[in-house]
């Protein structure tokens, strides 16, 4: 396309979802009923780890209004492990032993869910209560073993080896040593999970509604846990109020809604609650690291050894992936010569981890840029110094990191980060902290540079289709949870099909509008589904340039495209738009047009960026504002730039959650003591500021379009950017942050040399 | 989160109320229900029956009564914030509603509510102690007035019978300077701590009369006008209010939880008595701060 035509790609399109969604309209999985429909609710183990001796439900049954009181005695198939958890899967419900405060015991079906809350009361379980496991290196050590036949609660250990690894800290002029850790978080979206499910008599079919992020996955899933084949089983996923990685994968409930709406012939259907979204819903975060960054006294980095611990929860959840990415991640966007990560994937009481937005990215990061300020703060050069030092250069590209399968490709690090430093005018800020700490206000600094690394496996794919009315109808398996997807996807096709987006209708999340998808999640979609749809278009209009000749009898060489029109060669009066094309193939015996097409790609893409925050701090009480936060920031080819800001804003807000407020605490038991919006603090609109977001977009070279990730851009630094800024805030008492968040009291006991009795 | 289930009655009037509650053994006032009914939710709470007051017009009014305002109880958080009368004498209770919850929660909260629910951790506790509120209760058989520092026994616990409504709150008008500091971790949240103060002086700027009410930081709202007797007379100053700060926080005995240990709620309450009482003196029309908040 030449550069002078003016493209929907790169402009700003207000999202096309949102008429309905401001409206109310919306769908979700909530709003759907099924005719008859029994509520599932869930009695859930209030012990973190125990033997179940017996499960007492007659008066539960015997209520008016309860329809089945199920268990995995009475039915031993929902004993079976569910499926998509390797190694170690747990059972829909827990028969013997439960292993978190949350985990399913007994199913309750019911008219409504106040009844089956009612019968759920009246069920006794007498447990044998066993010794928890809540701390992740405490577990590795399998004094308390959680699951006998596994053997030892080290889920994975792994280690990755570049350089001279280890051995390499000897040639540093300093080593710098420290543990950091990141506490646990939960993603809460503004929609808990649900499914609803009936067993379609005509069309012997199994109908799932989902709030899912993966239609396909979860159609596999229920297939082989119920015992059907995949085409017998329907996942939809309607409207999906936000997903962040923890609605991708195997979870009871779902197996639970499906199996039992088929094998009891009954629509079913669970909609979880807030309560239920601490207590089972998978969370994130919890590592400790114990880090040593060997550096030169200019400042460069020679070598950085990591031991490291993925804290579980009770099973493997969404995987080992958080734990790997996490070692991925460790180099950022820096060189460093030698490495050796030491990574462990350990199981604890509490409630499974999956990949929550960032999923390693965070905390890889986490790691390199709060050990760069521990260095520099030794070495006694400044923190921007000594990341110029070490900031991978564009000549260098491809650079490979010694990390296998990462090697950075694209940008330009340190003119970006030059710019971030120009724009927050750092002499000017330092003499303004100066100045505010003679008035008794403290101001901090934070930097950091990130790499999003994003997508870079399996596939993705479209599927095309010319409606009677002659709008165009794209279906993907790439399950949207408010992304803006049926906006973005539409202003790609747009293009590529030389029609307004609004003439294309964009459905997501449903197994029968396309075969296969692997699902949104990890930043992938505009980069597999874009590119998907790039080359889906131009294949639908080479089959509508047949489709055009067969209307117009001529030869298929003779059809010439130009300007959303099918011309022949030479006849310029006759000429057939989408619509006129529809409605005479609606007309013909021809097939109608339609084309299905995937895009693979091994080739992760690179997105970066700088970031600066400026902290005030309350001395006497402990509170942190921000005062400013500037991003610049990378996202390749930009489809739509309102979309793409608004996930770097987005993305930034919840990292700052989980920066400043966001803690799931455990008591020493494993009880969950945050288990409402009242204990976990989500940031607030008033407590966030007014992010300044500036693109300087790069396109990846790994894809044809040149796409990149940018769903997870603004999560990334959060928590190192901001314990970075608090220490500077108090660069005079030489205050060391090693955990975050930090919270209120946090802070405190950090400023008071208080041990952190009340967490 | 679905309450079990209860019976359900909706006076039309106090008497009929409070014969309701006579005939009952766990029935629960339902006003504002931003506190009961989350509770009710989560199966915390369990009342039988829920006696649901908000059709009562008798509850919610506001009356100039002279010397103070007479409050109904069923007065929501948003009309204490805008009414005139409230702003003009008893301004501080005006000035503190924006602290509490958000706009939709003050839409419906009511201030017999907060008072009867007895979080000690709550604004309008803190004031009623800080302003001796008087608070008006009827039963069946008798209408009594309970002063607000006999009011408030523990957590969540009153001096209410359980045959009794809180039916109206008698509010001296303020006399003399008041602030109200407190310090939440999020805008809308429950605070960490809360000070209330109020201060007179006489014309050579001595201490004619000071207060100051803590919230947060024990089991019930905080406050020792035996305490405060030591401080009359003497010549207000940064230094005096220093004083104050520091004697309080060695007075109150806090405890550790999840949010705050005792030793930050401690420094938190000198740091708040601090700048209110500074604040009062200073800046007499200022009202209330929150801390941490600060313009962009």
């Amino acid at each position: 396309m030449p550069e002078t035509q003016e493209t929907w790609i790169g402009r700003s399109v207000p999202r096309l979802e949102d008429p309905i969604l401001i409206q109310g309209k919306g769908q979700y999985v909530s709003d759907v009923h099924l005719a008859g429909q029994w509520t599932m609710a869930l009695v859930r183990s209030t012990h973190a780890h125990a033997r179940i001796r017996a499960i007492h439900s007659e008066a539960a049954t015997q209520l008016p209004g309860v329809h089945a009181v199920v268990t995995a005695q009475q039915d031993e198939k929902l004993g079976r492990p569910l499926p998509g958890m390797a190694p170690l899967s747990p059972p829909a419900l827990a028969f013997d032993s439960v292993y978190y405060v949350g985990q399913p015991i007994v199913a309750i079906l019911a008219d409504n869910r106040y009844i089956a809350e009612d019968a759920a009361d009246r069920i006794e379980i007498e447990y044998q209560p066993l010794p928890a496991v809540v701390e992740a290196q405490e577990a590795a050590l399998d004094h308390v073993v959680l699951h006998q036949d596994f053997g030892t609660n080290v889920l994975e250990h792994f280690e990755y080896h570049s350089g001279n690894g280890r051995a390499a800290l000897g040639q540093a002029d300093r080593v710098i040593t420290a543990t950091l850790q990141m506490g646990r978080v939960s993603a809460q979206p503004m929609e808990p999970r649900g499914v609803a499910a009936h067993w379609d008599d005509v069309a012997q079919m199994l109908v799932v509604y989902d709030s899912t992020q993966s239609v396909h996955r979860a159609q596999e899933r229920i297939a082989e846990f119920v015992g059907l084949d995949k085409n017998q089983v329907r996942v939809i996923a309607p409207e999906v109020g936000g997903g962040f990685g923890v609605k991708n994968g195997t979870y009871p409930e779902e197996a639970l809604v499906a199996y039992l709406a088929f094998s009891l012939r009954h629509p079913i259907k669970w909609t979880g609650d807030r309560f239920e979204e601490f207590l089972a819903t998978y969370q994130e975060r919890e590592q400790t690291h114990h880090v040593q960054l060997g550096v030169n006294n200019d400042g460069t980095i020679v070598a950085l050894v990591d031991t490291f611990y993925q804290d579980n929860g009770a099973f493997p959840g969404g995987g080992m992936m958080v734990a790997q990415n996490t070692a991925r991640n460790i180099p950022g966007p820096y060189r460093i010569a030698h490495l050796a990560l030491d990574g462990y994937t350990v199981m604890t009481n509490k409630v499974p981890q999956a990949p929550y937005r960032g999923a390693g990215r965070p905390q890889g990061h986490y790691i390199i840029e709060r050990m760069l300020d521990r260095a520099a703060d030794v070495i006694g050069i400044e923190r921007i110094e000594i990341r110029r030092k070490n900031l991978v250069n564009p000549r260098d590209f491809p650079y490979a990191t010694g990390i296998a399968g990462v090697t950075l490709d694209s940008g330009d690090y340190p003119r970006v980060y030059e710019e971030l430093l120009a724009m927050v005018d750092v002499p000017a800020f330092r003499r303004r902290q100066q100045q505010a700490r003679q008035e008794g206000v403290r101001l901090g600094l934070g930097i950091a540079n990130v790499v999003e690394i994003s997508a870079g496996f399996g596939f993705e794919g479209v599927r095309l289709q010319l409606q009677g009315d002659g709008r165009i109808l794209m279906s993907t398996g790439a399950t949207g949870q408010g992304q803006g997807h049926r906006t973005a996807l539409a202003q790609i096709a747009a293009d590529a099909l030389a029609v307004s987006p609004d003439d294309i209708v964009v459905k997501e999340g449903d197994t029968q509008d396309i075969a296969k998808g692997v699902g949104t999640f990890g930043s992938r979609t505009i980069i597999m589904a874009g590119n998907a749809a790039d080359r889906a278009s131009a294949a639908f209009v080479t089959k509508a340039k047949e489709a055009a000749a067969q209307v117009l009898e001529a030869h298929v060489d003779d059809i010439r495209w130009e300007d959303g029109r099918f011309f022949v060669n030479g006849v310029p009066s006759v000429s057939l738009d989408w619509k006129a094309l529809a409605a005479a193939l609606d007309q013909s015996g021809a097939p109608p047009l339609r084309h299905e097409d995937y895009f693979s790609s091994q080739t992760a893409t690179y997105g970066f960026g700088s970031h600066a925050v400026i902290v005030r701090v309350d001395e006497q009480t402990a509170d942190i504002q921000i005062e400013r936060y500037v991003i610049l920031h990378d996202s390749g080819r930009v489809v739509n730039p309102l979309l793409a800001t608004g996930q770097v804003i987005g993305g930034t807000v919840q990292g700052l959650g989980s920066a400043l407020y966001e803690e799931l605490i455990f008591s020493s038991d494993g009880q969950p003591l945050t288990t409402s919006f009242l204990d976990y603090r989500l940031p607030g609109a008033v407590e966030m500021p007014d992010i300044e977001v500036y693109h300087r977009d790069y396109p990846a070279p790994g894809n044809p379009a040149g796409y990149k990730g940018v769903g997870e851009a603004g999560i990334i630094p959060s928590q190192a950017i901001i314990l970075a800024a608090v220490e500077d805030a108090f660069s005079d008492r030489s205050l060391k942050l090693d955990f975050a968040p930090i919270t209120p009291i946090r802070l405190f006991q950090q400023l008071n040399g208080e041990k952190g009795g009340a967490q | 989160m679905k309450p079990p289930a209860f019976d359900y009655y909706r006076p039309e009037s106090i008497s009929e109320a409070t014969s309701l509650l006579k005939t009952m053994d766990d029935a629960k006032i339902l006003a504002g229900g931003q506190s009961l009914i989350p509770m009710m939710n989560m199966r915390l709470a369990r009342p039988q029956a829920l006696i649901d007051i908000n059709r009562i017009q008798a509850l919610t009014s506001i009356n100039d009564q002279g010397e103070s305002l007479r409050v109904g109880a069923l007065v929501r958080h948003c009309e204490l914030e805008t009414n005139p009368l409230v702003q003009r004498y008893v301004p501080l209770v005006s000035q503190a509603e924006g602290f509490i919850g958000h706009t939709a929660i003050r839409s419906r909260g009511t201030i017999g509510g907060s008072l009867a629910h007895a979080d000690p951790a709550a604004e309008l506790p803190v004031l009623a102690v800080l302003y001796d509120w008087d608070l008006i209760v009827e039963s069946a058989d008798q209408t009594r007035t309970i002063p607000a520092r006999d009011f408030f026994l523990s957590y969540f616990i009153t001096a209410l019978d359980p045959t009794e409504i809180l039916t109206a709150i008698d509010i001296p008008k303020q006399n003399g300077r008041g602030h109200i500091s407190e310090y939440a971790i999020r805008a809308g949240d429950f605070a960490l701590a809360i000070a209330a103060v109020s201060v007179r002086l006489t014309a050579d700027n001595l201490i004619d009369d000071v207060r100051v009410a803590l919230g947060g930081v024990a089991d019930v709202p905080w406050r020792d006008p035996q305490l405060e007797e030591q401080w009359r007379n003497q010549s207000a100053s940064p230094d005096l209010w220093r004083d104050i700060a520091h004697v309080v926080s060695e007075r109150i005995e806090p405890t550790d939880d999840l949010q705050a240990s005792a030793a930050y709620r401690r420094q938190l309450a000198e740091t708040l008595v601090y700048r209110a009482l500074q604040k009062a003196y200073r800046d007499p029309d200022a009202g209330s701060t929150m801390e941490g908040s600060f313009d962009r």
